[in-house]
């Protein structure tokens, strides 16, 4: 446990979807926070971080990688610093995977459970040294070259005399442990990687230049024990106990052996000559003796407990190992022959499709996705978007059994149904009034203004939300800031005048703030909302000129808008007729205010115009992950209309 | 049947005027012994296996459910594994799915026991029910919302965080909960109020609040949310006739919402403080179930 403490994972953990923590390996405390966040930011919110391409996902120092089962319900998430590039990550968690759920698969099936009884620790011990030991190899190449200082050079030149120096410390070990024949080399090879392993990086550098070290054993013996104690002790992270004499030394080397024994057994990688030296060690331990003059008796007390308590500690865990590699062997198997088989036995799959109970494979969703994918095209969904939901749908399916007489259209249905409905449903409540409410604060009254590209009916929406608020009762002033295009703000002032006209005897009060054609939008802006202020109105509806998405030169002076303005919302009116380009058009505004403002929501327009193709909602969120907070649906100031989402999702999978 | 049989009864070779009809009436009364075992055999098994079918299939849903809501962060996974084994909970993370634990209350406590006599053996049983966990995370609370009408579910327990850090939050919720409670009681048959617990999780944190001030600090929230509600934007789908009713939370009046007014509308709602870490829902619950089963 004490050199697990040093792991380069932080931690290690399997939860159910359900939220239940089903087993978990700390070595080192991670608040169960950067968990959670993971969670609602990645599986539930499907958000991905940039440059992440959904395979990892970072928060604060932390770095995690995960890999889901299906079937059984199960995530499987491993933390760990963001600074180390551990490469094996991936096929940790898919080899852990893969053991418990062979394991512990019966008990998950259970309906109402959620606790299982394991005893699981073993197992991903045994897992884990096998592949920081396989990675061991390639992995300090890198850290190698920068972070480690002069000393190991030093070492090469002394030891290694004998063979051509050797470009690579990790290369060179791998060539010459099974060039060896010695028994002494045997028997050192082993203690340089137990040390390298459960440190990070720089350490493990250091334990594989001691490897190369070791191997020509003729060299003065005395120097080894002391050469090895203090090469670790030169990486940062070793503990104290580590730097001791012989004898600690020599109980690492046990450790280290029976792992390598278990290495042997199961994988093909070049440190399977560790193995065959295990299966006499006590042998070894006297030629070795024998072989060496006796003079230096610490040297021979460390190894006759080493290789003592190694017979031992061997025994117990090479009946672990082997049920280990076993049960992987199998699960391989399965996943191999589930493959090959899928498409012979045309009667009994096409009898299997009929009654279902059937394990979904990729090979039996092509034919559904592809159908799916059709559909969401036709509705006018953008080919980007629409191929990502079903990218993800089709993940969340693989593995799961249908229902008995249950064809996969129906699973495959309802999962595109359910990921459509989380796409659309907010985070929060999108109400409006209340947040106006509750929002202003002191005098400044809520600001909100309105972007988007040209023509799509910002003015328009923009009197029709004003048309909403006067009959709440609120004191509006409309601001016009389209200082570019002629005819904005006489449109602006015709709405206004037609506004007052309706609801003055309601009581609503409404006014326009113009400062005509050329100016700077963002300072006439600015003046707005202190006039506002000034005269106690209660929301500033802001209007904005039109703008080409992909004009760099138009959209980069939204920054300094949303600075000046610094509006409360900030609202995308985006046209439901558009197609392809609604994912680009939302990206791109979004990103348009600079890295600590983005937009709060969506007006979708003229949504009476396309009948059940409204793919354009769809497109929009999922850019964005920002919700829909208006439909227009009509010419009169009274046609806004919030978004029913099972209308939505109805119209879309019509 | 009566063509391939000979037919060896006496009646019909008697008298050959009767003719057919009594030939075949002859026949049926005299099969011979397969029939005789298959009919046999059917009368026997059928109705056993139509009471198979229709059990099985029953016996999965008939536990009484307790559907566990709120939001994310709350607690309900953790009081639900606590409620389960009486002691302090299990770790858990962010829930994605529902999950259901089968849990039991002392039979004496149950609602009905009150009728039975003390030395009825029936009082050492256990009541058993389901607890159904429902993830919090906006996204996903339509989960919750879509099963509170199911006929299974004998009661809401609306689990929130005493230190309650967002009222407008967890107070949103809350109302769509009440409505969603408000609609399935008024459009059921049954007179049976429908019940919702609010159990106030986390009280031994030092941020909390007593339940008493809870209960004040919703009420308020709720009756702003009923306001700008009742005067937001009408959905897409919604003409804007007729179902003002159904979109409005409690009693008709315009005054202050409280959780008392509730009642006339068929929902009970009762405040409960306690905390996971200490085990205490099992106990403090037990009641309240015991009282809905």
């Amino acid at each position: 446990m004490a050199d697990a403490a040093r792991s380069a994972l932080d931690s290690f953990e399997i939860i159910t979807t359900s939220g239940i923590l089903l087993w978990s390996k700390k070595y080192a405390s991670v608040n169960p926070n950067i968990v959670n966040s993971f969670i609602s930011d990645v599986l539930i919110e499907e958000r991905v971080q940039p440059g992440s391409d959904g395979k990892w996902y970072k928060k604060d120092s932390y770095t995690l990688k995960w890999t889901s089962s299906n079937d059984f319900g199960l995530i499987f998430i491993a933390v760990y610093q963001s600074l180390l590039q551990l490469t094996w990550i991936d096929e940790l968690l898919d080899t852990v995977k893969k053991l418990f759920t062979t394991l512990y698969g019966e008990q998950l099936k259970k309906p109402h459970t959620s606790t299982i009884e394991c005893h699981f620790d073993d197992y991903f011990e045994n897992r884990m040294r096998e592949l920081e030991k396989k990675a061991g190899g390639p992995r300090p190449i890198a850290s190698n070259v920068d972070s480690r200082s002069t000393t190991p050079t030093i070492v090469k030149g002394q030891w290694d005399a004998p063979p051509p120096p050797p470009p690579m410390p990790g290369i060179m070990k791998s060539h010459s442990k099974p060039r060896t024949p010695a028994p002494s080399g045997n028997l050192a090879t082993p203690a340089t990687p137990e040390i390298a392993r459960p440190i990070s990086p720089a350490p493990g550098s250091g334990s594989h230049l001691l490897s190369v070290n070791k191997r020509p054993v003729r060299g003065s013996r005395g120097r080894r024990g002391p050469a090895s104690a203090t090469y670790p002790s030169s990486g940062e992270e070793v503990s104290p106990a580590r730097g001791g004499g012989g004898k600690k030394f020599g109980k690492n080397t046990k450790k280290m052996r029976r792992w390598d024994a278990d290495g042997n057994a199961d994988e093909e990688d070049p440190n399977t000559v560790l193995d065959y030296s295990a299966p006499n060690p006590n042998s070894t331990d006297e030629e070795a003796e024998r072989g060496r003059d006796g003079t230096r008796k610490v040297d021979y007390i460390d190894q006759r407990e080493w290789g003592s308590k190694t017979s031992k500690g061997e025994f117990v865990l090479k009946d672990l190992d082997m049920e280990v590699s076993a049960i992987l062997k199998e699960s391989n198997q399965k996943d191999t022959s589930a493959s090959g088989s899928s498409g012979g036995l045309g009667a009994f799959s096409l009898f299997r499709n009929l009654v279902g109970g059937k394990v979904l494979t990729k090979a039996d969703l092509e034919k559904p996705m592809a159908a799916m994918l059709d559909q969401l095209l036709k509705k006018n969904v953008a080919r980007e978007a629409a191929l990502q939901v079903c990218d993800s749908v089709e993940k969340s399916l693989i593995g799961q059994k249908t229902g008995s007489f249950q064809s996969i259209e129906v699973p495959v249905r309802a999962a595109v149904e359910a990921s459509l409905r989380k796409i659309l449903t907010p985070t929060n409540s999108l109400d409006l009034l209340r947040e106006i409410q509750t929002k202003r604060s002191g005098r400044r009254p809520y600001v909100i203004s309105i972007v988007g590209v040209n023509g799509v009916g910002k003015s328009t929406n923009l009197s029709k939300i004003c048309f909403f608020l006067l009959q709440n009762k609120y004191k509006v002033l409309v601001a016009a800031c389209d200082t570019f295009r002629s005819g904005a703000v006489e449109q602006l002032r015709v709405h206004v005048r037609n506004l007052k006209e309706l609801t003055e005897r309601e009581g609503g009060v409404v006014e326009l703030y113009e400062k005509g054609y050329g100016k700077d939008a963002a300072n006439i802006a600015k003046d707005a909302v202190a006039h506002g202020e000034a005269e106690g109105y209660d929301v500033v509806l802001i209007d904005t000129a039109g703008r080409r998405h992909n004009d760099q030169r138009l959209m980069s002076s939204l920054e300094k808008f949303a600075k000046f303005a610094n509006p409360d919302k900030i609202l995308m009116v985006g046209e439901a007729l558009v197609g392809t380009d609604s994912v680009l058009q939302a990206r791109n505004f979004n990103a348009a205010f600079g890295s600590d403002r983005s937009l709060d929501g969506f007006i979708i327009s003229k949504c009476d115009t396309v009948g059940d193709m409204i793919g354009t909602l769809i497109s929009m969120v999922f850019a964005t992950g920002i919700p829909v907070l208006f439909l227009g649906v009509g010419q009169n100031y009274q046609d806004l209309r919030t978004l029913n989402i099972s209308w939505a999702v109805k119209l879309l999978m019509s | 049947m009566d063509s391939t049989l000979p037919s060896p009864n006496p009646a019909s070779s008697i008298s050959p005027s009767t003719s057919l009809y009594d030939s075949i009436l002859a026949s049926m009364f005299a099969p011979p012994p397969t029939v005789l075992i298959a009919t046999i055999l059917a009368i026997f098994f059928v109705p056993i296996f139509i009471h198979f079918i229709v059990f099985r299939s029953r016996s999965s849903i008939s536990l009484p459910t307790f559907l566990l809501v709120g939001p994310a962060a709350s607690g309900k996974t953790s009081l639900m594994t606590s409620v389960k084994t009486g002691q302090p909970p299990a770790e858990t993370r962010t829930s994605q799915a529902p999950l259901s634990l089968e849990c039991s209350i002392p039979a004496s406590i149950a609602g009905t026991s009150k009728y039975r006599s003390v030395n009825d053996p029936s009082l050492k049983a256990h009541k058993k029910f389901l607890l159904l966990d429902t993830p919090g995370h906006g996204k996903l609370r339509h989960i919750a919302l879509t099963r509170i009408s199911s006929p299974a579910i004998r009661g809401v327990i609306f689990v929130l965080d005493s230190s309650l850090t967002d009222v407008r939050a967890v107070a949103g919720y809350l109302y769509d909960v009440l409505l969603t409670l408000q609609n399935s009681a008024t459009s059921s048959t049954t007179t049976q109020p429908k019940k919702l617990l609010v159990a106030c999780n986390k009280s031994d944190a030092f941020t909390a609040l007593p339940p008493s001030k809870i209960q004040k600090l919703l009420e308020d929230e709720i009756t702003k949310i009923r306001v700008s509600r009742s005067k937001g934007i009408l959905d897409v789908e919604d003409d804007g006739e007729g179902n003002d009713e159904k979109e409005w939370l409690g009693e008709g009046g315009e005054g202050p919402f409280t959780f008392q007014s509730m009642e006339e509308v068929g929902v009970e709602i009762e405040f409960k403080g306690g905390s996971v870490e200490n085990g205490e829902w099992r106990d403090r619950l037990s009641p309240w179930i015991g009282e809905c089963l």
